[in-house]
């Protein structure tokens, strides 16, 4: 098992016992499991998906860094995570259309761009999570 | 004895101030809470993206990376210190602002005072270098409320560009740790350089998608974030000694009326029997 924790500036979301867990980094997924050499990462906005007894769970996050350590440990310092049914869909696509415009419009400078595109990214990452949240969701009450 | 009418006015007066005190504790106890909150819940991501640093730190000594050398080494070639001062932009505090000036006084004596230059946020910290006629390098505002992240940015690069262009060799940040309502103590954080972490066994790391990109971005985020962190605790310890003081004050406020309302009826009563006294006596006299 490997000990997964993930914090952020406001709270700790999840200190858990895992199987397996799968994050974004700048160079694309990674999966990591036990006996993993440690290992520093830099995490982008998408979706984390760890796995215990079987069991797949999900949650969105913005930029931050990874950690693992030798002994089995997993950190994640997120900017931001939220899990599914936190995120507030309807708010996340207005976020979402706002950074697009910014984009879009007329030419600004570099860092303004940039934010733009990383709240663009972040909530393209809750979207995705908010979905299939609402996707997963009845399929477990009708299994229960 | 004072006279009644005097110890009305007084009674009056004590009795206005006591309203504000309250207020002003109402309103002090708002701003706790959330400030108390906020610093809490950051308190672990502060921690933790330290301690990443540190172990970093302690692991990839030799490393390639060019600032993260800079930041852990003391190669540097000034002799002087830059402080950075956070404090309150108001008093009322109880010994909070005491407590810190005394801790910034320590600094200063041991470094030297023309070794020293100061970045200060809130007046009193202004206030304080000001009257000492030391050198201030920034000067920021203090938010009494709705700290963000971006408000420690500008303070974190003041701090790290100054280190890297060697005008001085050591950072350190002075302000309030706030360890309970009841208690918060004066502090100090070295920020630059780097305090390793001695304890830990040296582990190879390996870096995605490379050493420099990651350090970089990691060195300036745990900065910022202590910066941030120690401006929340900073904000916690103000408005918890503010509460508690304006408390205090209530409580002597009503002790003061208490004991005013006391010498005030006292007065009262020695008023009438004084007059009685003069009737019977008239009274006796004309019979008499």
């Amino acid at each position: 098992m490997i000990h997964f924790k993930i914090v952020t500036p406001e709270r700790i979301l999840l200190e858990t016992e895992v199987d397996s867990v799968t994050l974004p980094t700048r160079l694309g997924e990674i999966t990591v499991l036990q006996n993993h050499i440690p290992l520093v990462a830099s995490l982008v906005a998408g979706e984390v998906r760890y796995r215990t007894h079987g069991q797949e769970s999900f949650f969105a996050v913005s930029g931050g860094f990874i950690e693992v350590r030798k002994n089995h440990e997993v950190v994640v310092l997120a900017d931001t995570a939220e899990f599914g049914h936190e995120i507030d869909e309807h708010r996340a696509e207005e976020a979402r259309q706002k950074a697009q415009e910014i984009m879009r419009g007329s030419y600004h400078d570099q860092k303004s761009h940039a934010t733009a595109s990383a709240v663009l990214e972040k909530n393209l990452a809750r979207l995705k999570v908010a979905r299939k949240h609402r996707s997963h969701a009845p399929r477990i009450d009708t299994n229960s | 004895m004072a006279n009644s009418k005097e110890i009305r006015r007084r009674i009056k007066s004590v009795k206005n101030i006591g309203q504000i005190t309250k207020a002003m504790e109402l309103v002090s106890a708002a701003k706790m809470r959330k400030a108390q909150v906020q610093a809490l819940a950051s308190r672990p991501y502060a921690k933790l993206s330290s301690s990443l640093l540190e172990n970093l730190a302690s692991t990839v000594g030799e490393t390639e990376n060019q600032l993260f050398r800079k930041i852990l080494s003391g190669q540097n070639n000034s002799d002087k210190t830059l402080m950075i001062l956070v404090s309150p932009n108001k008093g009322l505090a109880g010994a909070l602002n005491t407590n810190l000036v005394n801790k910034a006084m320590e600094l200063i004596k041991s470094e030297g005072r023309e070794k020293i230059d100061f970045v200060v946020i809130g007046k009193k910290g202004e206030d304080l270098v000001r009257r000492l006629r030391l050198n201030i390098i920034a000067d920021f505002e203090s938010k009494e409320r709705d700290l963000r992240i971006f408000d420690a940015k500008p303070i974190a690069d003041i701090a790290i560009e100054e280190f890297l262009a060697q005008h001085y060799s050591k950072v350190f940040i002075v302000y309030t740790d706030f360890v309970s309502t009841l208690n918060q103590r004066p502090n100090m954080l070295q920020l630059l350089p780097l305090v390793k972490n001695a304890e830990r066994d040296a582990e190879e790391y390996l870096f995605e998608p490379n050493a420099d990109d990651v350090l970089e971005d990691l060195i300036y985020r745990t900065i910022e974030f202590a910066v941030y962190q120690t401006l929340l605790e900073a904000q916690a310890s103000e408005h918890s000694a503010r509460m508690v003081a304006m408390r205090n004050a209530n409580e002597a406020s009503s002790d003061l009326i208490d004991d005013l309302q006391l010498s005030y009826n006292q007065a009262r009563q020695s008023g009438i029997t004084r007059e009685l006294s003069e009737i019977s006596a008239a009274k006796l006299a004309m019979e008499g």
